[in-house]
């Protein structure tokens, strides 16, 4: 079964003159920790924003599991999002004024399926942040952390909850090297125990050696770059 | 609910503008409040100055200025009435009490009026409240006079005092002074809060003998004036009064009465209810409350809009912030109803904090209001006019959060998940 599956998918914004976005045929299988590269600028975290159900496509079929996305109605696509993805960002991915706990709460908080999926949300978290080594940080104001530590945090938020598909879009664009393997491990590690597909968005090619697989934006979609 | 905490804690990262808004809320909400709560007792104060009686009666004129000479020391009267007429309506068949009036003669910017027992026997103020002695007790002999709180407060008078009246009705010192026969302080009278307590009161027959030998308004010479100790009671008569308070032995005599004494043949009188001429005063002096109210509700709106300023300037510093909540799967409307929830929040707390600071203010102040001004805060703290600027408050801000909702929302749209700028 694919975890992503696109059928003719165009998209372009209102200002754009030719397709963002123009895929014919591609699927991610479930459970693949999958690799997509691009040059800046060619349209990947658009492609992101279809799959999480925020843009929604022109022509095409988008599904998600055994959701059709493209058929949804924009409360439908919320609600599909909040429930069974995680979403993590390239920086700044956090609410400020909330602590590390609270962060990480809030998508448990925005989606009664996924808080009624996790038995005990509060252990489950603390669970989560140890695995991730921020145990210590639990209740610290996130504006108190290095950059590494929030992706940490943002990662665990969109790991709880139990997402059967993560998008990632440029997690780890601010950390170095040795910190970007040790995130993405993490990633994997958890990802697999869930059994969820992963989707990782990066123009950063020294890091596809750790995927399953890797794809070129320019490969699967034929619009400008 | 998790939503309610989140508005909070974000109202909290703002805590600065926050409080300020809050508090230009709390501002306007309190000065409402407090300027309705100011007028309903002064009215409360205004009409309550006399009560029990049913009819006031002084020569012809209009029905103001006779309220206005005889319970608010305004003014004066143009005529005196007889004190036969008087005596005539005082052993009438329909009336059941009646106190003379007498005015004239002043004290250092106070009223001088005369009187008798009755006076302090069956004037009532405040619904059905009688005049009390914090010290001594009423006139009685020609040289007594019984002192208002005021007056005796402003020039610290004391029980047996000797006080000088002067002649005429002036604002301040005199100019002809009833020197050669001073009074004596008998009695000093407890703080009503009316118009009571800034006149003197001395006897009917005092108000004469002062005058004893004065002619035709004019001082004695020399020669003609008479000393204090030689004047006798039997000498003095009586012979005008200016005005009368009376009281039917049943209500539904007075307006008979009133007509009756109105179309007086000997003598051209005027006879007003008290409730009646009251309530028409008041009114006169609606439009004075119709713009402090006016200026209350610009403050309101005034308010209203720095809630709106302070919540469409935190749209921008925020964008990243909508994103994150939207890539968790808030839709655009949940982000709008955040909005809406910080500003009826942040309405909510000012109008609580307007309430709670109007009322200790009005705790704190209530001595100096009741005793100072004679603002008696009886009734409810908050008034009509007060529970609908808070409520409408609440409402409109709320509905001020709309307009940033909406743009946050449009925004949402645009913006996707990542933030251009
Ligand atoms: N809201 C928008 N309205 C119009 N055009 C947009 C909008 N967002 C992105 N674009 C355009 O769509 C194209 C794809 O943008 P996108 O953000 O998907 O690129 P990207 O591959 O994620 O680049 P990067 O690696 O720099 O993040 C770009 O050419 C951009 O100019
Ligand atoms: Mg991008």
């Amino acid at each position: 079964m694919a975890a992503i599956l696109l059928k003719n998918l165009q998209f372009k914004y209102p200002s754009s003159k030719t397709w963002v976005v123009d895929i014919k045929d591609w699927q991610v299988p479930a459970g693949e920790m999958c690799f997509l590269s691009g040059p800046s600028g060619c349209g990947k975290s658009t492609l992101l924003e279809i799959l999480a159900g925020i843009q929604k496509e022109q022509a095409g079929e988008v599904w998600i599991g055994t959701t059709e996305m493209s058929r949804l109605s924009p409360q439908e696509r919320d609600r599909f999002r909040a429930d069974h993805l995680g979403y993590v960002f390239q920086s700044f991915n956090l609410i400020p004024y909330l602590n590390v706990f609270e962060n990480v709460q809030l998508a448990l908080e925005m989606s009664p399926h996924k808080k009624q999926k996790v038995a005990s949300p509060r252990a489950k978290i603390d669970e989560l942040l140890r695995s991730l080594g921020m145990s210590d940080f639990r209740d610290r104001a996130v504006t108190e952390l290095s950059i590494g530590q929030q992706q940490r945090v943002a990662l665990a938020r969109a790991l709880i909850g139990e997402p059967e598909l993560i998008l990632a879009d440029e997690p780890t664009s601010a950390l170095d090297y040795d910190h970007r393997e040790k995130f993405l491990q993490l990633l994997f590690q958890e990802a697999r125990k869930l059994k969820s597909t992963v989707l990782f968005v990066s123009h950063d090619r020294t890091l596809e050696k750790l995927f399953d697989r890797t794809v070129a934006f320019s490969e699967i979609s034929k619009g400008r770059t | 609910m998790f939503f309610l905490h989140l508005a909070w804690k974000s109202l909290w990262n703002r805590k600065i503008t926050s409080l300020l808004t809050v508090l230009s809320v709390a501002l306007s909400i309190a000065l409402v409040l407090s300027v309705d709560r100011a007028k309903r007792a002064s009215e409360e104060g205004f009409t309550s100055t006399i009560s029990g009686t049913d009819l006031i009666v002084g020569a012809r004129s209009g029905p103001l200025n006779l309220l206005l000479y005889t319970v608010f020391n305004m003014g004066n009267a143009t005529n005196n009435i007889s004190i036969e007429t008087y005596n005539y309506f005082k052993s009438h068949p329909a009336v059941e009490w009646t106190i003379p009036y007498s005015l004239g003669d002043s004290h250092r910017g106070f009223r001088v009026v005369g009187t008798d027992d009755s006076f302090y026997e069956h004037y009532r103020f405040r619904k059905d409240r009688q005049l009390e002695f914090a010290e001594g007790a009423k006139a009685q002999g020609i040289w007594d006079v019984v002192l208002g709180a005021d007056v005796a407060e402003k020039w610290n008078y004391q029980l047996g005092q000797k006080v000088v009246i002067a002649h005429g009705i002036t604002k301040g010192e005199g100019i002809l002074f009833h020197d050669d026969k001073p009074f004596r302080v008998s009695g000093i009278l407890k703080k009503t809060g009316t118009a009571l307590d800034r006149s003197l009161y001395i006897t009917l027959a005092g108000l004469e003998a002062v005058h004893i030998d004065w002619s035709n308004g004019a001082q004695p010479t020399r020669e003609s004036a008479i000393p204090q100790d030689q004047v006798r009671a039997e000498d003095l008569k009586t012979t005008q009064i200016t005005s009368f308070f009376l009281r039917t032995k049943s209500r539904i005599e007075t307006l008979r009465l009133q007509r009756e004494i109105n179309t007086y043949e000997n003598e051209a009188l005027s006879a007003i209810i008290p409730g009646v001429t009251l309530g028409e005063l008041w009114r006169g002096l609606e439009f004075v409350e119709a713009v402090l109210i006016a200026i209350g509700w610009l403050v309101i709106f005034v308010g209203l809009v720095t809630l709106l300023i302070a919540l469409l300037t935190s749209l921008n510093e925020r964008r990243r912030e909508m994103s994150i909540l939207r890539s968790l799967g808030a839709s655009p409307m949940k982000l709008a109803s955040l909005l809406v929830a910080e500003s009826f929040l942040l309405s909510a707390l000012g109008v609580l904090a307007g309430v709670v600071s109007h009322v200790f203010s009005f705790w704190l102040l209530k001595d100096f209001l009741e005793n100072q001004l004679g603002l008696y805060l009886t009734g409810a703290w908050i008034g009509s006019q007060g529970w609908l600027a808070m409520s409408m408050t609440v409402v409109l801000g709320a509905l001020v959060g709309f307009l940033p909702a909406v743009q946050a929302q449009r925004r949402a749209l645009k913006d996707g998940l990542s933030v251009k700028t």
